[in-house]
């Protein structure tokens, strides 16, 4: 494996995946490793100091902070994951298809495509989400939907480029039906920039839920959403800073893995681009 | 160049259909009824048949649509639900402070960013460049609003500093948070930008004259190599502009800052779909037309664009 031994060499790209390795086994682990049932009340116990029996606090209502955070990471790693399923199913099938065949396919999605990067992100986002009932599923399909279109661009400029090479037109000479042209030849050209836009995706996927949830657009009380428990310490800043301090810290090191990941990947899939700063992930 | 123009412009205008489309639809599909929200508790089936008929609800789809596209062209953007100020006067009320807080951020995110990125590239691989890097890292993956609540806490309630929060009548101190926060994501990445742009720029044959020349190093770095790495980074800072204008929801509502992002912000909390969706169009279209400056811009700085595209 070339592409992993380039990726071994890069310390970065492997703090990167460190950090996504931690948040997929505490998305997994988190309710096993929490000390206290992250939605218990204890009015006697409300904002408390880090100690040893809560090591990051406790909020207004006595909840366990570090309990809250790690089943936050589950929210996190579900948003990151189901958001970019569905923008990398829907981004790569349409741009391959509208850059294989062309004509009025093409300038239909990509058509649609302008109309969806016309919108400032979150602004998007903020309006979709506030025309349905707030909810984790809504942002999740919501984020997925928005972020189609990038994706979709990036797989069809690649597809342009791949349809005119000798392989794929080898394979029509030879009379392959367009259907295992594209699967087999096609799609598998294209996937590595979509790859390293599902990476670069899970971070900027991540940074939009905690701020939907943050609004109260996403996650509604109690779920421990990172952004909503950030939004939670906002009144109790002065007395009680670490019921907002640690969800965003939690935030900021998974974010800065997928970016330090995504980054490193792109280099070692294509040492052409190294050092670009390209696309990375950047919502308001 | 011109006909470059002209193709681009003619390409904004379907774009900024569809963008009336998802709008009008957005509302189309909200729950709740737009009449029963304005007349309140105290209505009867008349006052309600009439509301309906007078704001075109018992039309079909496309006829309410019609409706909605002339009305905007005419000004008449439609009424909050409830401080019943026109929507138009609103957007244009606030839209001026926001534009105010995102030119100083902007501005502060352009000098240090490139700043930054040019100290980087120019002493690549050691320290210095390592720290830059680092906080160009942090800086996109932090969430703004948090770093924006750590600041409050650090400079304005510990320290005492400047204030927390508020307008202030726009003067100074209270606009020193809030730029440094909406700017810092554009400041780590105009840096980053900057760096990679520099370090291309930095190995091309007319620098390395210009320094065969005897010019001194930073007249080199200064003069003849920043002006090429400048290019892509300008599309950049435009980009983040557009963004800016159109979506400093988060910034505004931490300071409490009266511009548009949080008039639509309270607008959405208290479920007032008439100034949502004016909100939403008059920042989507802001979006589309810096988008179509820079583009322009961005021919203009470098005419191989122009081939490119056409």
């Amino acid at each position: 494996m070339e592409l992993w031994k380039a990726l071994e060499r890069n310390r970065l790209a492997m703090t990167g995946a460190a950090l996504c390795a931690v948040l997929l086994v505490l998305g997994i682990a988190g309710p096993w490793l929490a000390p206290y049932d992250p939605l218990r009340q204890d009015l006697t116990r409300s904002l408390q100091d880090p100690s040893w029996s809560h090591w990051f606090g406790t909020d207004s209502f006595g909840r366990d902070i570090l309990s809250r955070v790690l089943y936050g990471a589950r929210i996190s790693l579900m948003v990151g994951v189901a958001s970019q399923a569905i923008a990398f199913s829907l981004g790569v099938a349409l741009g391959v298809v509208s850059g294989y065949y062309g004509g009025r396919i093409e300038t239909l999605v990509m058509r649609l495509a302008d109309v969806t990067l016309a919108f400032p992100t979150l602004l998007l986002l903020i309006a979709i989400t506030a025309a349905f009932q707030p909810s984790l599923v809504v942002v999740f399909v919501a984020i997925g939907v928005v972020g189609w279109a990038g994706m979709a661009r990036l797989v069809r400029s690649q597809a342009l480029v791949v349809r005119e090479l000798d392989f794929v037109q080898a394979a029509r000479a030879l009379g392959m039906n367009d259907l295992r042209i594209l699967v087999r030849h096609v799609l598998p050209s294209c996937i590595a920039p979509a790859i390293i836009a599902v990476t670069l995706g899970m971070a900027s996927a991540i940074l939009l839920e905690a701020a939907l949830s943050f609004i109260g657009l996403g996650a509604q009380p109690p779920t421990p959403s990172w952004g909503s428990m950030i939004a939670d310490g906002r009144d109790f800043l002065r007395t009680a800073p670490w019921i907002s301090v640690f969800p965003g810290l939690a935030i900021g090191l998974v974010v800065l893995g997928f970016n330090l990941f995504g980054d490193g990947l792109r280099d070692a899939m294509d040492p052409r681009l190294r050092g670009r700063a390209g696309a990375a992930a950047r919502p308001e | 160049m011109l006909q470059y123009a002209l193709k681009r412009i003619l390409h904004t205008i379907p774009v900024l259909f569809g963008v009336l489309v998802v709008t009008f639809v957005l509302l189309y599909i909200a729950p709740g009824d737009p009449v029963m929200a304005m007349v309140g508790d105290r209505f009867d089936a008349a006052t309600l048949e009439r509301l309906r008929a007078e704001l075109h609800l018992d039309e079909p789809v496309w006829s309410q649509f019609y409706h909605y596209v002339a009305g905007l062209v005419q000004g008449d953007w439609g009424r909050s639900y409830h401080t019943r100020q026109p929507v138009l006067d609103g957007i244009l009320e606030h839209f001026p402070k926001t534009l105010y807080l995102a030119s100083v951020a902007m501005l502060f995110a352009t000098l240090s960013g490139v700043l930054i990125g040019v100290v980087s590239a120019v002493k690549q691989s050691t320290w210095i460049d390592g720290m830059g890097m680092t906080f160009a890292f942090l800086g996109i993956s932090f969430p703004v609003y948090w770093v924006g609540l750590i600041l409050i806490l650090v400079v304005a309630v510990q320290w005492g500093v400047l204030p927390p929060s508020g307008y202030g009548g726009g003067a100074l101190p209270y606009l020193v948070l809030p730029a440094l926060t909406l700017g810092m994501r554009s400041t780590a990445y105009i840096a980053r930008l900057t760096r990679s742009s520099m370090l291309e720029v930095i190995r091309l044959d007319y620098v390395r004259t210009a320094r065969a020349k005897g010019l001194p190093e930073w007249t080199v770095i200064g003069r003849h190599a920043l002006k090429a790495a400048l290019i892509p980074v300008i599309t950049a800072i435009g980009l983040d502009f557009g963004a800016y204008l159109s979506g400093s929801v988060l910034t505004e509502s931490i300071f409490a800052w009266p511009g548009i992002g949080r008039f639509a912000l309270n607008a959405i909390l208290k479920r007032d779909l008439p100034v949502i969706q004016g909100t939403v169009l008059f920042l989507a279209i802001v979006f589309v037309l810096v988008n179509l400056l820079v583009d322009l811009l961005y021919g203009w700085l470098d005419p191989r664009i122009r081939y490119e595209r056409s």
